[in-house]
């Protein structure tokens, strides 16, 4: 596991999440935010709809159940895969569908964490982050890198703020 | 009146019903710490405390068992716990 660097956003347009009196929440993200995001999520989500061989960056998406139990493995694999990939696509198009000002509940808000982990875990393996250090070695490099720490970021707003509630 | 019913229990099934099983959830460099935290609390109800003594656990020694119980409950938390992106598995005491 890991702690999330932040991306450096323009001040006078900043993402945001806030509480509302009422419990819901008011979730802001600029325009130019909410195309990329989109543009991500229309990458996975279609790399999710691919049929056939498991793409292998969307491993971490759907590991598997068992280490000792390759029969109860198997099993799971063969009920719950299917389920399991359309949460995470639903994670996504609820993202997705957001405007760029959404006013949403509890619930809603973690789908929207959801849906940023699984775009973590997508970016990561893109980037071979496979032990602790690689975060702090590619900090400098590609753009994949500053997307995987954007959906960091935000994903660690969400967390603080959910993480009030419990 | 009265009927039979033939109940298809096979001495496995019975052995599977009196096992505990172990969720363990492994440890992946992407997951934020604040993520497994909280996913912690909020699948299994756990205090933040006792969730982040096993978040660190985790991170920390690799992997750590968060959950034991009866077969059908450990399959929902393990569906529950790949739902949410963590890296679960499941085993027979």
């Amino acid at each position: 596991m890991t702690e999330n660097q932040n991306p450096v956003f323009n001040q006078d347009d900043m993402p945001y999440i806030s509480v509302l009196p009422d419990n819901s929440y008011e979730i802001y993200l600029p325009a130019p935010l909410k195309q990329i995001i989109k543009e991500q999520i229309e990458l996975l989500t279609n790399e999710l709809n691919t049929e056939g061989e498991l793409h292998p960056n969307l491993v971490r998406l759907n590991p598997p159940a068992s280490f000792n139990d390759i029969e109860k493995a198997i099993e799971f694999s063969s009920l719950y895969n299917f389920s399991i990939r359309n949460s995470h696509l639903m994670n996504l198009q609820s993202l997705s569908e957001l405007d760029n000002k959404a006013y949403i509940n509890t619930d809603e808000l973690v789908s929207i964490a959801k849906a940023l982990n699984a775009l973590r875990l997508y970016f990561g393996a893109e980037l071979g982050i496979d032990n602790e250090t690689d975060n702090n070695l590619l900090l400098s490099s590609s753009g994949t890198y500053y997307l995987y720490l954007l959906f960091g970021y935000l994903l660690e707003e969400i967390i603080s703020i959910l993480s009030g509630q419990y | 009146m009265s009927t039979q019913i033939e109940l298809n229990i096979t001495s496995e099934t019975l052995e599977d019903i009196d096992r505990v099983w172990f969720i363990i959830v492994w440890d992946d460099p992407i997951n934020l710490m604040s993520y497994v935290t909280f996913v912690f609390q909020k699948l299994f109800g756990y205090t933040k405390s006792h969730a982040e003594q096993l978040m660190l656990q985790v991170h920390n020694e690799g992997k750590s068992v968060v959950y034991d119980g009866p077969y059908d409950k450990v399959e929902y938390y393990v569906k529950a716990l790949h739902e949410y992106g963590l890296w679960a598995t499941m085993e027979k005491s």
